[in-house]
Formats: structure tokens, C-alpha cells, sequence
């Protein structure tokens, strides 16, 4: 790359400068993924740990009270591992990004599910820990999509772990599956981002 | 720096004063306001990090041209340079500092502002 042929100030020079930002970022956003990555793999392990909760609803459920939400959250924790394996070799081997955030979330993650933070979950259900470790994620990454996606689909999430919705729904829409299928309907929405997002990574800015 | 940088400060970047209706011009930094250095900082802002093959790569650069805006950056405080070994090879890796993002985003504004203004002109 050369120095610049016109001087600074030109409106050549702006636009092309502004051309040559918009094509670095593109190309570095198609390189990283790094907000349709985190959406769609995190919405595919939600849904991944839901489905089942939703068909069994009728059936007498799935396994003893609160197991359905305990392995939503053990899938959302190896999605975190996952992604903190993925950008790590990523920043390894190809030199750029960095996996800060994901490597804390996945220990939030253990936290949640293994330990003491388990009473946690169990009140707040498993969009706690989906909310605050993209949370963390989107902090540390500088991202504010998915900072703002966690507080939204996490604090969503987590009004539903209280049954805040549900006990909102008249008692004839109530069916015994309507809580897993709020979370499938959280999980389903983040992927829908996901795709999304991958469509913009994609576009020139 | 420029005369008008110089009574600007480092325009937005530097967060200096500006006059209400000071041309957009005025507010470019020197040190920003160059293709690769925009180039450098623009990836690191994506990335947050990357090793100076990446870097390299991406900007179709040569090492001592690389290098040597590596250094100016890094002499103005936008950006670390931080060397390591991988598989006993040597990298160097180069991270945006707030100051280089900033700056960068100071840049942008400015530029923005400046074919806003171009744009307005050539429609009156």
C-alpha cells in the first residue's frame, strides 16, 4: 500500500479512505465471525437442551424437576468451551482475534452447573447463564450486539425461569409445555440473529 | 503535524477544541489519517488483536513498509506491539490501545463530516 497520491482533506481521499475501512472490516468480520458464531452455536445448544422438554411436556416430562434446565445449561456451557477452543486455535494459527470472554463464561458456566451457583440456575433457569456469559463475551469482545442480545434474551430468559410469563397467560392457554417452549422460542430467535448477523458479516459496510 | 492540526490539536482524536463550523479537514490526524495506518488500526478494531503476517496479509504489505507504520503507531500510543513465540517461532503481535480506537473513531467522524459537507455543496 502506498502513501496517499491527493492530499488529506480531498473528497477522493476521504471516500477512499473511508472505502479502504469499510473493506478491511469486512474482510476481518468474515474472518472472525464473531457475532454469528457466538449466536448461532449458543441458539442451537439452547435449543438443543429444550426440545426434548417441549415434547416430553405432555408425558409426564422430562426426568426429575429442574434436569431439563441442568443439561440446557451443560450444553450452553460446552458451547462456550467450544467457542473458547475455536477462537484460541483461530488466534493461534491464523493471528487474529483474540478469545477473551469465552474461556470466563465457560467457568460461569461450571460455576452454574457444578457447583454452588447451582441454586442459582435452579430458580432462574438456564438463560442466567446464557444472559450474563454472552454478557461478558460481548463486554470483553467490544461487542455491543452481543452485549445487547444477553441482556435482552437473557433478561427475557430469566423472567421466564421465575415463571413470569406463564403465570401471565390465561388458564386456558396454559398446557404444561408452554415454559420450554418460551425458552425454544428465546433459542430459535438467537439463531434467527445468528443467520442474520452471518448476512451482514458477509455484506460490505 | 499540519498548521491546522497544529491548531487543533489532534482534531477529534485528540479530543482538542474545536469551533463550531471549523472545516472537517482540520480535525485529521496526522499520524491516522494515512492509508495502511488507517488500514492497521481499522483491523485491529475488528479484531482487537493480530500477529503481523495477518496484518500483513490483509493489507497486502510488504514487512519493512509494515513494520515501520507498526512502529509510528505504536510510537503515538494507538497502538502495543508485543512479541512471543508460538511453536518455538518468533510473533509479534500488535493490540489496539482506547487511544488508538479513539482516534480512529475521531478519524471516521471527521471523514464522514467532510464528504457530508463535499456531498452538500455539490448539490446546492
Amino acid at each position: 500500500m502506498s502513501e496517499p497520491t491527493m492530499a488529506p482533506g480531498q473528497p477522493g481521499d476521504a471516500r477512499e479512505l473511508a472505502a479502504l475501512v469499510s473493506a478491511v472490516r469486512t474482510k476481518v468480520r468474515r474472518d472472525l465471525r464473531m457475532t454469528s458464531f457466538p449466536l448461532l452455536l449458543l441458539g442451537s445448544a439452547t435449543a438443543a437442551g429444550v426440545i426434548p422438554q417441549v415434547a416430553t411436556a405432555g408425558h409426564g416430562g422430562f426426568g426429575p424437576l429442574g434436569v431439563g434446565d441442568w443439561l440446557t445449561g451443560l450444553l450452553i456451557t460446552v458451547a462456550f468451551a467450544v467457542m473458547w477452543l475455536v477462537y484460541r486455535r483461530r488466534a493461534l494459527r491464523g493471528g487474529v482475534g483474540r478469545p477473551a470472554g469465552f474461556g470466563a463464561a465457560t467457568g460461569l458456566g461450571f460455576f452454574l452447573t457444578m457447583s454452588g451457583g447451582l441454586i442459582a440456575m435452579a430458580f432462574a433457569g438456564p438463560f442466567l447463564l446464557f444472559g450474563l456469559g454472552l454478557l461478558m463475551v460481548g463486554i470483553w469482545q467490544r461487542n455491543r450486539f452481543l452485549a445487547w442480545w444477553a441482556v435482552l434474551i437473557g433478561g427475557i430468559g430469566v423472567f421466564e425461569g421465575f415463571f413470569g410469563i406463564t403465570n401471565r397467560l390465561s388458564a386456558s392457554v396454559w398446557r404444561g409445555w408452554e415454559h420450554p417452549a418460551i425458552y425454544l422460542v428465546l433459542a430459535l430467535l438467537t439463531i434467527l440473529a445468528g443467520l442474520l448477523a452471518r448476512r451482514r458479516e458477509n455484506r460490505t459496510r | 503535524m499540519s498548521d491546522g492540526q497544529d491548531l487543533a490539536g489532534r482534531g477529534a482524536a485528540g479530543g482538542g477544541p474545536q469551533a463550531p463550523d471549523s472545516h472537517p479537514a482540520l480535525t485529521f490526524d496526522d499520524v491516522v489519517h494515512q492509508r495502511t495506518r488507517l488500514g492497521i488500526l481499522a483491523v485491529l478494531a475488528e479484531a482487537g488483536e493480530a500477529d503481523f503476517p495477518y496484518l500483513r496479509t490483509v493489507l497486502g504489505l510488504t514487512d519493512g513498509n509494515l513494520g515501520r507504520h507498526l512502529q509510528i503507531l505504536d510510537d503515538a500510543g494507538l497502538i502495543m506491539i508485543s512479541k512471543g513465540y508460538h511453536r518455538r517461532r518468533p510473533r509479534t503481535w500488535a493490540t489496539i490501545t482506547a487511544t488508538g480506537r479513539r482516534a480512529l473513531d475521531g478519524e471516521l467522524a471527521s471523514m464522514r463530516a467532510l464528504m457530508k459537507r463535499l456531498d452538500a455543496a455539490s448539490t446546492e
